[in-house]
């Protein structure tokens, strides 16, 4: 409770008193004040609400417990997350796509004479046991593993919209067909999909995009389509209905805008995922081939050496460490704003 | 009627947002007398139900009591915690709200979760807090009071979960009954019974009942007393009979023109035109002054002290010439 | 509808409602629990005319809002609709829609909350294609100043709004199509009293203005009897009463319209009413299979009721009609 300065004018005071006695006595002929609340018989009874400042808001000085209610609220209104995040997506972004223009090395350039370097000042992160550049690979790897990333989630959220969006409004078997469906493919292990059609398709580098899909779907479908069944009934789409839109319109113009918030944070979270499987892929050689580097197959060829050149498996680790705190920073941080 | 049952001591309550604290509730007093119905009356966003829910301890977060004491029992309402606030709720004082659905658990057996007070408050045993229970049912006019005890919320309509609530609220015989709205969701045939149904409880037990409202025919049909607050202020207090026949304040009389009657048919209703500021927006010394017919260059410059108009009748505008100060 | 005076007025009916009835089948509990039959509206006939402001009346539950959703063609029905002698279909449905639109309860609700109340106001237009893109935004600002709102409001989101305007928006919405009849569905039960009579103002200066009926559903009567020229008093799906607001108010024929009379609060404190025995009185009677709708709650019950009594007129010769379903006045 602030300790407001209490302005007491003592001929308002007095009336006060004088109008609180009356009350009480009006008050079925009793005077007796409330002796056991003290404050009742301060001078500046009911009246005094009314000689306050016009302004509503307090003084500007904060005390301690308003700093930390204002802390609180900045944590959570998700602002914090959303700045860890982006720093720390932006940083890989940046470096990732510099690779495009500028690598200190080139990739593939065996260094005989320097294998299994430490770092230092001409190797950022060190050298592998061919004495390629790690923070050459690095980057360049991230770019990769980026595009395989951002490719599967557009796709996967693309169809995932589709399904979800027609299965929630068009309900009955439509959505019954659809779901189990998606159940189905759900409840198959993703790596043995991705093992799958590793072997079946040849399609070099775009096959693992192709398994992480149908992986991806599922959960986007669900998501879209619980979103779809919240809002179909809402008061808002039937009013609309009245106006005499069509389904489309009322899907692409109503449901869906009011879905969108939900399903950006869940993007983002599914960036990171992808990002964690496609490494998960490519460490079991089914993902990006070499000798094009990606964050999973460096470790999976900094393995064999882990002892020797501890460096080469920190430096893709790092780097995926971070985009994915990025990430779900930046996709935690929209749910807390905007849901 | 001796001593008030509950007396507030000019409550004040702020909002805090943007980093700044706003005046909700701003140096609010009133007493509460055993065994009265008390009604506290104003549009959405007046301060009624921040008022009550300060008394509950149940301010939400960024909302805190600025100031003000509420003496209730000898102790100060505003600021108990912890063992002695829970000692406090449901047990001495309680509170049913608006909407009764979601006030109730939606998974726990109505008989259960009339008895809960009683589990918390006391050391009855099950048998018996059972029985109470039961017996609650009836009390609060239940046909059926035996199906209804082993029913889940949802299988009851809403003017029966209201009556669930009430039974509630009422088990362990609290000395102060809050009812913020609790009509309004309602049919008015199931309002009617629901008014004569908390009247009853004030009659058989004693209970003094704080009744919320936006309704003046509401609160005119079941309350002894009435306060009018506008923008977390008061500005009108008196017996409902003296409010509702003889208003003074003009945004009384727009409350109470505002209900449609049949002799209005054909005409404009007098409606207050404008809105309730909201508790971001400043105002003028007399908050009603920008929506007021009567407003003079006074009404923005000074607030209007406190006038007595009449036994126990008291306003807050500096047109009203009553037997002031 | 009774049969002298349909054929005279025939071309002043905007909606004609033909025995219409509506069930749906409700899940019981228990995952094995069979689906059980709830029968809402049972063979309701009424007309609304054109350019007057017909008033539905009656607790929740009684059916009130499932005929609006009829009258849209948002739920089945058994029996006809028909609105400017149109009837719904899948269709057409666009076509349909500039004759009926509606306002509901819960203003918040039914504004997208991510659209500006410009775009709200436009999306009528836009869907039906009515006029260029100037025209539209003229209109709109028209709309927005006949709701009593000013064109800044445009560029607003639904959130900014209280709830009277709020609801300004959803009527003006509802009239951008300049449709003959609006249904109002409890539109302002949700508001506070002094904002709920702004918008009954609001209804009668546009009514003034523009040409248009209007089916007001209330559970409130004196709103009703305030605002509409005709009251239909609807329980258990059936209608109970029927007949002009001013000869409803003056001399109710069945207890049913006397209770809900009864129950709405007095102004004058301590004038009890006799009636609010009804009130208490509710379910005082046995279930028996046939009988009037409101037997159990009956204060007034006879033998005959346990027999389902039919709609009668009971006004004078000459007079508008006055329908009651009860057997006092059979």
């Amino acid at each position: 409770m602030s300790n407001k300065p209490q302005k007491t004018e003592s001929n308002k005071g007095k009336a006060a008193k004088a109008q609180a006695s009356s009350k009480t006595a009006s008050n079925k002929g009793k005077s007796a004040q409330p002796r056991l609340h003290p404050t009742a018989q301060e001078p500046n009874f009911i009246s005094e609400g009314m000689q306050r400042q016009v302004s509503a808001v307090s003084p500007e000085k904060k005390t301690k417990k308003q700093s930390a209610e204002d802390f609180r609220e900045f944590i959570r209104s998700g602002r914090l997350e959303l700045l860890i995040g982006c720093v720390l997506v932006a940083a890989i972004l940046l470096l990732s796509l510099g690779s495009i223009l500028y690598t200190p090395y080139d990739i593939n350039f065996m260094d005989i004479t320097s294998r299994m370097a430490p770092p230092s000042a001409h190797h950022l992160f060190g050298t592998d046991n061919m004495g390629r550049d790690i923070f050459s690979r690095a980057v360049t790897g991230g770019r990769f593993t980026l595009l395989v990333a951002v490719l599967t989630v557009l796709s996967s959220t693309l169809i995932g919209c589709v399904l979800g969006l027609f299965s929630g409004y068009a309900g009955g078997i439509i959505d019954e067909v659809i779901m189990r469906v998606i159940d189905a493919v759900s409840s198959f292990p993703g790596i043995l999909i991705a093992l799958i059609i590793v072997t079946v398709l040849d399609l070099g580098r775009f096959t693992i995009i192709i398994a992480l899909c149908i992986m991806f779907v599922p959960s986007f479908t669900r998501i879209v389509r619980t979103g779809t069944l919240q809002y179909k009934d809402a008061v808002f789409v039937r009013s609309s209905k009245v106006f005499g839109a069509s389904d489309l319109r009322l899907l692409l113009m109503h449901v869906f805008p009011n879905i969108f918030p939900l399903l950006l944070s869940s993007v983002i979270i599914g960036l990171s995922n992808a990002i964690l499987a496609e490494s998960g892929m490519s460490y079991l050689g089914l993902g990006i081939q070499p000798p094009t580097p990606s964050w999973g197959r460096m470790l999976y060829e900094a393995q064999s050496i882990i002892f020797k050149a501890p460096w080469y498996a920190i430096a893709p680790g790092l780097m995926i460490v971070f985009t994915i705190v990025g990430f779900n920073c930046i996709g935690e941080g929209i749910r807390k704003k905007y849901l | 009627m001796a001593e008030p049952l509950l007396s507030v001591r000019r409550l004040s309550i702020g909002i805090r947002s943007n980093k700044k604290t706003y005046t909700a509730v701003d140096k609010v007093s009133f007493d509460v007398y055993p065994g009265e119905i008390l009604g506290i009356v104003g549009e959405s966003g007046c301060g009624k139900s921040i008022t009550a829910m300060s008394l509950m301890g149940l301010l939400g977060s960024g909302v805190s009591v600025t100031g003000g004491n509420a003496f209730f029992e000898g102790r100060d309402l505003l600021s108990i915690k912890g063992k002695e606030r829970l000692h406090m709720n449901g047990n001495r004082i309680s509170m049913i709200y608006q909407e009764p659905m979601t006030s109730l658990n939606p998974l726990m057996k109505i008989g259960r979760q009339i008895g809960e007070p009683l589990r918390l408050h006391t050391d009855l045993p099950e048998k018996e807090i059972r029985a109470r229970a039961r017996e609650m049912l009836d009390r609060v006019g239940m046909r059926d009071g035996d199906k209804i005890f082993k029913s889940y919320p949802h299988q009851l309509s809403g003017g029966m979960r209201q009556r669930v609530m009430i039974a509630m609220a009422a088990i362990a015989n609290p000395a102060l009954l809050i009812a913020d709205e609790p009509t309004t969701a309602l049919d008015v045939t199931t309002q009617a019974e629901i008014l004569e149904l908390l009247r009853k409880m004030n009659r058989d037990h004693g209970t003094s009942i704080i009744f919320i409202s936006h309704d003046l025919g509401v609160v005119g049909r079941i309350c002894s007393r009435v306060l009018v607050m506008y923008a977390g202020r008061l500005v009108e207090s008196g017996p409902s009979a003296a409010i509702l026949g003889d208003p003074e304040h003009p945004y009384t009389e727009g409350l109470i023109a505002s209900i449609p009657e049949v002799e209005d048919r054909g005409e404009d209703l007098p409606s207050i035109p404008g809105r309730v500021p909201s508790v971001t927006e400043e105002h003028a010394a007399c908050p009603f002054a920008p929506r007021c017919g009567k407003a003079t260059a006074l009404c923005s410059k000074i607030p209007a002290s406190m006038r007595n108009v009449g036994p126990d009748h008291f306003v807050w505008c500096h047109n009203v010439h009553g037997g002031s100060r | 509808m009774s049969e002298q005076n349909s054929s005279a007025a025939a071309q002043d009916d905007i909606v004609r409602i033909e025995h219409v009835s509506n069930s749906y089948y409700e899940n019981q509990l228990g995952i094995f629990g069979k689906r059980k039959k709830n029968q809402v509206l049972r063979d309701v006939s009424l007309t609304i005319h054109r350019d007057e402001f017909f008033g539905l009346v009656g607790e929740s539950g009684c059916g009130k809002s499932t005929l609006a959703n009829c009258i849209l063609g948002m739920v089945p029905f058994e029996g006809t609709i028909e609105v400017a002698g149109m009837s719904y279909g899948k269709a057409n449905r666009k076509e349909f829609t500039r004759h009926v639109q509606a306002v509901f309860q819960d203003p918040l609700s039914a504004l997208d909350p991510r659209r500006r109340i410009g775009e709200i106001l436009r999306e009528p237009l836009d869907i039906h294609g009515i006029g260029t893109k100037e025209e539209r935004e003229a209109k709109v600002k028209e709309m927005l100043e006949t709701v009593g709102l000013d064109a800044s409001y445009a560029t607003r989101f639904p959130r900014e709004l209280s709830g009277g305007q709020r609801q300004r928006v959803c009527i003006g919405a509802s009239l951008m199509l300049e449709p003959e009849l609006v249904i109002a569905d409890e539109a302002i039960s949700a508001l506070d009293v002094s904002v709920g009579a702004q918008i009954l103002n609001l209804f009668r200066k546009i009514h003034d203005e523009k040409d248009f009926a209007m089916l007001f559903i209330s559970h409130n009567l004196n709103v009703v009897y305030y605002l509409c020229d005709r009251i239909a008093v609807l329980y258990y799906g059936e209608i109970m009463e029927q007949g002009g607001a001013k000869e409803i108010y003056d001399n109710p024929a069945h207890p049913y319209t006397r209770i809900l009379q009864a129950a709405i609060p007095d102004l004058k404190p301590g004038k009890e009413k006799k009636e609010m025995a009804f009130v208490e009185a509710k379910n005082a009677r046995p279930w028996v299979e046939g009988a009037c709708p409101f037997y159990r709650r009956c204060p007034r019950a006879l033998d005959e009721c346990k027999k389902a009594p039919p709609l009668t007129n009971i006004a004078k010769e000459g007079e508008p009609e006055h329908l009651v379903r009860c057997w006092r006045h059979s």
